[in-house]
């Protein structure tokens, strides 16, 4: 196995990594320098961080295709990488694409873009549970239901707008609240696949 | 879980909540970790599923006094071990002793994860040129190198260079703003 060279020169090592496959010489000289010095370790994590994350950004459009339109549409594109950011910050991906879906749903369902712009995006999670909130009221007052949206996130059994048997699972997204999105992104990430 | 969620009691649906609000924080630094070991995204992506079930199956197990970052690699090791016995599609490129190295980087780095995310952002609006287009194509776009070769009229080292500087360059940049030196968080 050849001696540590230069930080360059493992730079390009994890490249190949990446973006081909490493031979078994490349493999122990990686081995190596990775036990080498904790702070090897700690670049590279830092690489995988950043290929990671700009992979994570193409499984949007995979994943979600309500998400895809929603980046793609010129008039909303500033709108909705706002609301995503603003998710990423909150949660991180996963719930960063449930708020967006939430919101891109919401817009659908209301037919009004007018009560939505980026400076209310900005405006933190006190915005989210109100927009939240609405549009509770507006499925409470079409079903009947009288349960808040923190009551049915707290407890789930007990309200059916909030049961996993619903066939409506956009209205269950949109009913679940802020604690409630933080479950859904859960479970989304757990059971994503199964889910598509 | 969420036929189980139906039937939670309510003490048990405040600890899946503060066990959900655990997995948010700790999710993109078990992901990166998990994407540092194996090469194919989709692979990557099945191992964090089972890493984020099995944490679920075994929520019962976990310690509140001990960080859950910590425990979450673990389990998230043990998916990837599993993983390089079970498939022979991707082995891992990393053995056990640079794996243990690894994820005590991403215990580390757990906690700056909303930051390098805002940051790589940032980063990357100021990324132009050749590398910007030849990195568009490759993560957004999803195509691959030869295509990206045939696109752009240059030889596939070339994408590969391109691709190397781009996120290099993306991660000093992240670096600077982090107040990140001598590659030490």
């Amino acid at each position: 196995v050849k001696p540590s060279t230069t930080v360059d020169s493992h730079e390009k090592l994890i490249s190949e990594m990446f973006y081909h496959e490493l031979d078994e010489n490349q493999q122990q000289e990686l081995n190596q320098w990775l036990t080498e010095d904790p702070a090897n370790a700690d670049l590279f994590m830092r690489e995988a961080f950043v290929h990671r994350y700009f992979l994570e950004r193409r499984q949007i459009a995979e994943q979600s295709p309500e998400l895809a339109v929603a980046l793609k549409l010129n008039g909303r594109k500033t709108t909705a990488q706002t609301i995503f950011q603003f998710g990423m910050r909150y949660g991180g991906f996963a719930a960063a694409a449930v708020l967006l879906l939430a919101i891109t749903l919401f817009l659908q369902m209301t037919g009004n873009d007018t009560q939505f712009n980026p400076q209310n995006a900005n405006s933190g999670p006190a915005w989210v549970d109100q927009q939240l909130e609405a549009e509770w009221a507006r499925i409470t007052d079409r079903r009947g239901i009288t349960s808040s949206p923190v009551n049915a996130a707290s407890n789930p059994g007990t309200d059916p707008a909030t049961r996993s048997d619903r066939s409506d699972q956009n209205t269950l997204d949109l009913s679940l609240g802020r604690d409630g999105l933080h479950a859904f992104a859960f479970l989304q990430s757990s059971y994503g696949k199964a889910g598509r | 879980v969420t036929m189980d969620a139906v039937t939670m009691e309510p003490v048990d649906v405040i600890k899946m909540q503060e066990f959900t609000r655990h997995w948010v924080d700790a999710q993109p630094a078990v992901a990166a970790f998990i994407n540092a070991a194996v090469r194919d995204f989709h692979d990557a992506q099945d191992i964090l599923q089972r890493t984020a079930v099995t944490l679920v199956q075994k929520s019962a197990d976990y310690d509140p006094g001990q960080p859950f970052i910590a425990w979450a690699l673990g389990i998230a090791r043990i998916e990837l071990l599993r993983y390089r016995r079970e498939s022979q599609r991707d082995r891992l490129q990393l053995d056990e002793s640079a794996l243990d190295a690894v994820a005590g980087a991403a215990e580390r780095m757990a906690d700056d994860s909303a930051e390098m995310r805002q940051a790589l952002d940032s980063c990357y609006e100021k990324l132009a040129g050749k590398p910007r287009e030849t990195f568009r194509l490759y993560y957004f776009e999803a195509l691959k190198r030869t295509r990206i070769a045939e696109l752009l009229g240059i030889s596939t080292n070339a994408v590969f260079v391109a691709l190397h500087r781009a996120r290099t360059s993306l991660r000093r940049c992240m670096e600077r703003k982090l107040g990140i030196e001598g590659g030490l968080l």
